[in-house]
Parts: C-alpha cells; sequence; structure tokens
C-alpha cells in the first residue's frame, strides 16, 4: 500500500476527513490505526458509518497497522489515520516509514492532562509535545491542518510559540 | 418527545431560531452545537445533560452524516430504545419533526421523515427554454 496522508486526530474518521481529505488525496483506504477502536466493537461500528461506501476501511491496534503496512506491497492508496501524537510516534519506532505528518485535532479534554491552545483545533499536553518533538527528531515533517484548502502550519514553530520545549 | 438538534458550530442554534420564526416558542426542544477544540467525549457529555432520563423519547437532527455530532449521537444512542438519530438536517425536516411529534413514537417519526426527505429538497426549472 501507498501512504497518501497519515493523520493525527482524535475524532478519528469524521466530516472534515470525509468531505475534504478523501477527495484531496485520492485514497481508496483509510487505516484506522489505534488501540481503543481496535478493542471496541462499538467504536469500530461508527467508524464503519462514518466511512464512504466508495472506501475500505481498515481498522488495527497500531502493531498489527504496522505490521500490514510494512507487509503490503500493494497499490492501493490509504489515508492512514492515529488518534494522537504518541501513536504515530509508535508507528514510526515500529519502522513504518514516514515522511509527512499531518496534525489535525487534538481537541480540549476537560478530565485528564492539562492542555495549552497551540491553535483552535489544537490543544497540547506535555505527553503531546514530547511525542512530537520525538516524531519531529526523526526527520518527520510535522504541519497543523484542518483541511486541505486550509494554511498548513509548521508545528514545531507553533508549539513553540505556545510555550512548549523552553 | 424531545428533540435534540446537534451540529458542528452555529448551525443547530440558528436553525431552531429559524423554526421559531415558523412555529413560535417551542418547548423541549435543544440545539447544541460542537466548536472547533471541543472534544468528543465533552460533547457526549453535553448530549446526556440535554436527554435527561432515559425512558424518555427522544430525536437527534444532525446536521452531516459522519459529522461528529452524529457520531456522538449514535456512541451515545447505543443501547437506549427510545432514541432515534437522523442526519442531513434542514428546515423542513426540523419543522416537520416538531409539528408532528405528539402523533407517533420516536422511530415511527423517524421512518416517516426520512420517507418525506427528497420531497423537501429539488432543482428548480423555469419551463421556458
Amino acid at each position: 500500500m501507498k501512504i497518501l496522508e497519515t493523520r493525527i486526530d482524535d475524532r478519528l474518521i469524521h466530516g472534515q476527513i470525509v468531505t475534504a481529505w478523501i477527495q484531496a488525496t485520492g485514497a481508496d483506504a483509510i487505516i484506522v490505526a489505534d488501540d481503543n477502536a481496535a478493542g471496541d466493537a462499538l467504536s469500530q461500528s461508527i467508524l464503519k458509518m462514518a466511512t464512504p461506501d466508495s472506501v475500505q476501511l481498515i481498522i488495527k491496534s497500531l502493531s498489527d497497522a504496522a505490521e500490514l503496512i510494512k507487509k503490503d506491497k500493494s497499490e492501493v492508496g490509504v489515508l492512514l489515520i492515529v488518534s494522537n501524537a504518541s501513536g504515530a510516534r509508535k508507528l514510526l519506532e515500529s519502522d513504518v516509514k514516514l515522511e509527512k505528518i499531518t496534525l489535525g485535532n487534538i481537541t480540549n479534554k476537560k478530565s485528564g492532562q492539562e492542555r495549552k491552545m497551540v491553535l483552535k483545533f489544537i490543544f497540547a499536553s506535555e505527553d503531546d509535545a514530547e511525542n512530537l518533538r520525538a516524531i519531529s527528531n526523526m526527520g518527520v515533517i510535522i504541519t497543523a491542518q484542518t483541511v486541505p484548502n486550509d494554511k498548513a502550519y509548521d508545528v514545531m514553530e507553533i508549539m513553540k510559540k505556545a510555550g512548549f520545549y523552553k | 418527545m424531545k428533540i435534540i438538534i446537534a451540529s458542528h458550530e452555529n448551525l443547530a442554534q440558528n436553525m431552531l431560531q429559524t423554526a421559531e420564526i415558523f412555529l413560535g416558542k417551542t418547548e423541549d426542544v435543544s440545539a447544541v452545537g460542537l466548536y472547533e477544540g471541543d472534544s468528543p467525549e465533552d460533547f457526549e457529555e453535553m448530549l446526556l445533560k440535554l436527554v435527561g432520563k432515559d425512558d424518555e423519547q427522544t430525536l437527534f437532527l444532525c446536521d452531516i452524516k459522519s459529522g461528529t455530532p452524529f457520531n456522538s449521537a449514535c456512541r451515545f444512542s447505543h443501547g437506549r430504545k427510545n432514541i432515534s438519530v437522523l442526519y442531513g438536517m434542514n428546515l423542513a425536516m426540523v419543522l416537520e419533526c416538531i409539528t408532528s411529534r405528539s402523533e407517533m413514537n420516536v422511530h415511527s417519526l423517524a421512518e416517516r421523515i426520512v420517507g418525506m426527505m427528497s420531497k423537501t429538497y429539488g432543482a428548480f426549472r423555469h419551463d421556458t427554454q
């Protein structure tokens, strides 16, 4: 398979993916690489419902997704989605080759870790910051973008502006 | 029956406000928006507050299939027998739901609305060429 686009987005498959990213990338398939979704029947049925009929949906745990991506030599174009930076980092550390990653939504969960607003659609925790830096240090280009027609921001730059990496 | 209009951004609130131009003040109809940066989990918690008691009939009207408000409403409705979720709302749909909800249960209403939806949109053409 050919990874056409890798996206970090905690809403997984949703309006922006279906109306904009599938068309812009011309993807034949979506891989959701997420341990929670892979182990939860309800999440899977909702992801399936959210996916257009014309696109194949594959839901795998991070480790199974990494194996599949490395093994499959087909020409199938893939939109790869993980729910957080930690997931993207794990794929890279499992030797999945990704040149660039788009950071979509990291939403502002009221419970859990303290988060800082980086952009209107990105609320990063210290863990996110650390994982994003590790990804960047592996030579992967990370930009933040909601939809293909919107501005793409350099993630390391906006993270620094938001007060991370002091 | 409760009706909850759920959308991205302000569409739901504005839809309700517009519906009330036709219907006057409505009861048991609420509007909820998911804004940029809001998490799906917090959105579902908001839905929980709006739905109230478990046994109450509730109809969700969502803006678009696959959107997070719709996905959240579907997730939320799992295991709740008295909830139905519609997507692709327009003004005609909202008006019809509010006015005919007293006549039937939530699932019959959802079925009826889906049956009439194709009559609520179309393209106008002049007779002359």
